[in-house]
């Protein structure tokens, strides 16, 4: 990257609204960030207090009431729905606490779909496929569907998806929920490995010992960012 | 730190002189816990007297000196058997000075309890980071330093998670006068 590239992630003031009236909630307010290539963000707080809503904010799953989210310095709402959609497809993966695998397709339909509806080649897909699920330790499981394989395969499946493709950013909500410590710890060398090869990483968790797997913890109160893992 | 028990272990596996002691007792440990010749000497001493071990016979020690060696009495044999079938007891800490303070500033209204509380998550993360960088070099085996790194970082972990169920709690009502 040279000096003058534009971060991988950055939030500009950002603030998220939702309901009106007395049912008003200001799920995120005035929130700055910027995470850098080869940095793993962690987000911590009590729960209700944003980490969710940040994630899907900077994951262009929720648009911000106002404030910018740039991705490679592109403002997704400068785009058009399909263009955005297109971004974040081609340069942001997802990680959920629940998989969110397709149940109908195999495994490695799952992990390459993000390529196929880019409308890449299905040969290209599938060596794509191979070589993401090879990445996590799943050679051989390409054929498997969801519900044949354990909840740790699941998430490295999950994992294999977020990756595949040219992703610059990559943002995980409480991947590690339903694992057990050492398969949580396997979840986190990868998604670690992954971060430290250049793309930027944010990670929300609730669990002390993940978070100590980032260079920088922020810790999110009633939608506000009250620290940004700075110097004291 | 046992060092009695630790002797009496090694000596369970055979007869050893004092410097083999303390060799093999840093081979075991990966020398996480460094043991000096006189510490191992003066257990040593103690053991004899109170009948947990007897002398074996000598060697030539590496200054080609004699050095007497030991083994296990019946009574040694014993001791060992229990300290390996009983759990240990961690001594209670009733005297710790992360709730001392934070129970002083729950009842302090010029403290500014969650930012104290904030400030030491922080910290306890940070020792947690570079205790999860030093367990990524290690291997995935019971070896004497993964499993000290492995007790501090849950240690760590309990803290942190200590810190949020604080700041989960309500303030407590004042004292009457």
């Amino acid at each position: 990257m040279s000096p003058t590239s534009p971060a991988p992630l950055e939030l500009q003031n950002v603030t998220c609204v939702f309901g009106s009236g007395p049912r008003r909630v200001v799920a995120l307010e005035d929130v700055s960030l910027v995470i850098e290539p080869g940095e793993l963000v962690a987000v911590m707080g009590p729960s209700g207090s944003g980490k969710s809503t940040l994630l899907n904010v900077a994951g262009l799953l929720q648009p911000p009431t106002s404030g910018r989210v740039l991705v490679d310095g592109v403002d997704a709402a400068d785009l058009s729905p399909t263009r955005s959609a297109e971004l974040r497809r081609t340069r942001i993966g997802l990680v959920f606490q629940h998989y969110n695998l397709v149940p109908t397709l195999t495994v490695g339909e799952n992990v390459s779909l993000p390529l196929e509806l880019d409308g890449r080649a299905p040969a290209e897909c599938r060596e794509a496929a191979r070589i993401a699920l090879q990445e996590v330790g799943l050679d051989g499981l390409a054929d498997r569907f969801p519900e044949e394989i354990s909840g740790g395969q699941a998430q490295r499946a999950a994992i294999a998806r977020a990756l595949i493709g040219e992703r610059a950013v990559l943002l995980a909500d409480e991947p590690t929920g339903a694992l057990d410590t050492t398969t949580g710890d396997a979840v986190l060398r990868i998604l670690r490995d992954r971060v430290d090869a250049g793309a930027a990483g944010m990670i929300v968790t609730h669990e002390p010992r993940f978070a100590g797997w980032a260079d920088r913890t922020i810790v999110v109160r009633d939608g506000r960012l009250v620290d940004d893992g700075g110097e004291l | 730190m046992p060092i009695k028990h630790s002797l009496l272990a090694m000596l369970a596996d055979g007869r050893h002189s004092a410097s083999q002691l303390q060799q093999q007792f840093s081979e075991r440990t990966q020398a996480v816990w460094p043991l000096n010749i006189g510490q191992v000497t003066q257990t040593l001493g103690r053991l004899e007297r109170d009948g947990l071990i007897e002398t074996a016979g000598t060697i030539t020690g590496a200054n080609n000196r004699p050095a007497d060696t030991y083994r296990l009495t019946t009574a040694g044999t014993e001791l060992l058997d229990d300290w390996w079938s009983r759990p240990v007891q961690r001594p209670p800490t009733d005297r710790d000075e992360l709730v001392i303070k934070v129970s002083l500033a729950a009842q302090n209204r010029s403290v500014d309890l969650i930012g104290l509380l904030d400030r030491q998550r922080r910290a306890t993360i940070a020792q947690l980071r570079e205790l999860t960088r030093l367990s990524r070099t290690l291997d995935h085996t019971r070896t004497a330093e993964r499993l000290q790194v492995e007790r501090r970082i849950l240690d760590l972990e309990s803290e942190a998670r200590w810190l949020d169920r604080v700041e989960a709690l309500s303030t407590p009502r004042p004292q009457e006068s």
